[in-house]
């Protein structure tokens, strides 16, 4: 009995750790964890090059159809800071990618990839599940001009004792290659066909003569970018001082001190719990529909309010 | 000559001008002229009723939507209700809960390539919000408020990020913006905390979508600001109160489970207030208050300790400001005040929602 209660602490623990971990890294909520978590959830930690892309998509399931694209993205191992490498590739299954009719389908939280880029990516082990990197986009790291960015592009500038990401972003370093659909592909859309059907009638050219011009004339890969407005924006314009910034941010750090931090939390953290699998860019995969869940939330009585407040018009301006 | 009277005004104009980031978005092809957006002026999405049932919890997920939609762009995302399954590319827009790591995502789907010309825009967006491991509220009470004195994360606030992203925003790190840590950007007087879309992201709204005919017109004040940067997020803390010359922070204390600052009778202290211009134009001569209240809620009611003008407030450039203001010696020692700002003092602007024009800073009076 008292081991059990033992038992259901440690395993309390152990969630609460682990949950602290992802809150850490998600969306819209900016706390800083160590690298050290990233390190211990990871089963490989390898720095490779992105030398394959592909998109496949899920088997067609009642509520997605067309499955769900995904991105097979291999990388030339060039070295491994943790764990083991069943091959001098490394292929991985990302959510988001090209759905090889023209669409493309992102998660917010995922990354996506071009041909050439270097990184850093902390994997998974076990199983393949809906993202193979440790906290998806949050365990991949860019390696670009002897710098360290996260996969945002965001300079990684302390590794060792906190995990610290920030300054400038690298916008030109978030490029997803997208490739040509098929022409065949994109007849087999009706709305696509409609189109197509309209551009001969009006050129007066026929499918095939179509297609030969789509071939000759569509870019093999399109790609999609992190747009920003670099422009003169005009600046507020008061007597006093804007207030002074509250965090500073270095140089990024260079890839040989970032490959230490991880190589120290490595030895600190102990092996990985299990190997990584390779995703296979030719074997069907299922994406089961999603569980709509209850969100239970507090239902919290209303403050209790002054007069003041209560009775001030003048708070009430324009609310519509 | 005094070279000053012709170097400084010059440094002034340059600075005034000077290169500025805004908000972020997706672009096809490397092109600036073929941002990723909605096709037209406003889609529809669907809340499941599964996840959100009807009541409070619905209603807080209807208040995000209602939020975003609250910015000088001609964009409306209308908001209906559903039941049964949900997924991506069944081509419906749709809010649901399950199980996910992060509080909250976007799953957007768009198209961008070339058939005898270019084609790229949005199609589908939909949000997910995390059902387990999370203690939500639907309130925008300060005691709810895990980043006030409750515990718990209020639903808008994670449906106005991520509605950002369904209007095809991204993630932005540079200012103090709803697209970064959006737990941590309020408009807070008295017992309420009110989550808002902000100016980077109305910019950003504005730059993808124009801007809407009929007058908008909004200026803000907040007690939160931009710190840093957490990866691509901004990342946020309460304002503070620096010492007359500016060089360092006051001592910290804690009043009524919020950070406050201790402050001495008749010294000048500079309290910072974010201002932001949530509309779609510049407003000049934007008039101010500086006020000490005895609690938490900032109004005219309140005694006024200073005040002035913000020459022009522009719509892309959040401030957060110093202001300069005397402690008043009739302030009793030992007692906690509330330091506040008023902007649109004179209510020379008609604006759209006038209740956010407050925001305060607990003080211990020594």
């Amino acid at each position: 009995m008292k081991l059990n209660v033992l038992f259901n602490v440690v395993v309390m623990i152990g969630m609460v750790a682990i949950n602290s971990s992802a809150w850490g890294h998600s969306p819209n909520d900016a706390g800083e964890a160590g690298l050290q978590s990233k390190v211990r959830e990871a089963g490989l930690i390898m720095y490779g090059q992105v030398v394959d892309i592909q998109y496949r998509n899920s088997e067609p399931t009642k509520e997605k159809p067309q499955g769900l694209p995904h991105t097979f993205v291999t990388y030339q191992v060039l070295e491994v800071l943790r764990g083991e490498v069943p091959d001098k590739k490394v292929t991985l299954r990302i959510p988001g990618g090209a759905d090889g009719q023209g669409g493309v389908y992102m998660v917010s939280t995922a990354p996506a990839f071009a041909l050439g880029q270097t990184d850093v990516v902390f994997v998974k082990g076990g199983e393949i599940d809906d993202c193979q990197l440790v906290e998806c986009v949050e365990g991949r790291f860019r390696i670009h001009e002897n710098q360290v960015l996260n996969g945002w592009g965001v300079p990684v500038v302390e590794a060792h004792k906190t995990l610290r990401v920030g300054g400038k972003p690298r916008f030109d370093l978030n490029v997803m290659d997208i490739p040509r659909p098929s022409f065949k592909a994109l007849l087999e859309r009706p709305e696509m066909k409609a189109y197509i059907d309209r551009v001969s009638q009006e050129s007066r050219q026929s499918l095939k003569d179509l297609q030969a011009r789509y071939e000759r004339e569509a870019p093999k890969v399109t790609t999609v970018n992190l747009g920003n407005q670099i422009l003169p924006i005009q600046r507020d314009v008061t007597d006093e001082p804007e207030a002074l910034p509250m965090e500073a941010y270095g140089d990024p750090l260079t890839p040989d001190v970032f490959f230490d931090a991880i190589r120290e939390w490595n030895k600190q953290v102990g092996d990985p719990r299990s190997p990584i699998m390779m995703a296979n860019v030719n074997e069907r995969f299922e994406v089961p529909d999603q569980e709509v869940l209850a969100l239970e939330a507090k239902d919290d009585a209303l403050p209790k309010i002054s007069d003041e407040e209560r009775y001030d018009i003048h708070a009430k301006e324009g609310i519509r | 000559m005094n070279m000053a009277k012709i170097f400084v005004p010059m440094v002034l104009a340059v600075l005034c001008s000077s290169p500025a980031f805004s908000a972020s978005w997706l672009e096809c092809n490397g092109d600036s002229g073929k941002k990723l957006r909605w096709g037209g002026n406003s889609t529809t999405a669907r809340i499941n009723t599964g996840s959100f049932p009807a009541g409070s919890v619905l209603q807080a997920a209807q208040r995000g939507v209602n939020i975003t939609n609250t910015n000088p762009s001609p964009f409306t995302i209308n908001h209906t209700t559903e039941t049964g399954g949900v997924g991506s590319g069944n081509g419906q827009n749709e809010i649901w809960a399950e199980s996910i790591s992060p509080p909250g995502e976007a799953r957007m789907r768009y198209h961008c390539y070339w058939l005898f010309g270019w084609h790229y825009g949005l199609d589908e967006v939909d949000i997910v919000l995390d059902s387990t491991g999370r203690s939500w509220t639907t309130s925008q009470n300060k005691n709810a408020n895990f980043t006030y004195t409750g515990s718990s994360r209020p639903i808008d606030a994670v449906i106005v990020h991520e509605a950002g992203h369904y209007l095809g925003l991204m993630h932005v790190n540079w200012e103090y913006n709803v697209m970064g840590d959006s737990w941590r950007h309020h408009h807070a007087n008295g017992g309420s905390a009110i989550t808002y879309f902000g100016e980077d992201a109305s910019h950003g709204a504005r730059v993808l979508y124009g801007s809407q005919s009929s007058s908008f017109n909004d200026v803000s004040a907040s007690h939160w600001r931009r710190t840093g940067a957490s990866g691509e997020y901004s990342s946020h803390d309460r304002v503070r109160v620096r010492n007359s010359a500016n060089t360092g922070t006051l001592a910290g204390i804690t009043i009524a489970g919020e950070p406050g600052y201790r402050v001495n009778r008749g010294n000048v202290v500079r309290p910072e207030f974010t201002i932001e211009n949530n509309g779609k134009q510049t407003h000049a001569n934007v008039t101010f208050g500086i006020y000490v209240s005895t609690n938490d809620f900032i109004s005219y009611s309140d005694t006024r300790i200073g005040g002035g003008t913000f020459g022009s407030i522009h719509p892309a450039d959040v401030l957060t400001i110093t202001i300069p203001v005397i402690i008043p010696n009739y302030l009793n020692a030992g007692q906690n005040y509330w330091l506040g700002i008023i902007v649109d003092e004179d209510n020379d602007i008609n604006e759209v929602n006038g209740s956010n024009n407050r925001a305060y800073i607990p003080i211990r009076v020594q």
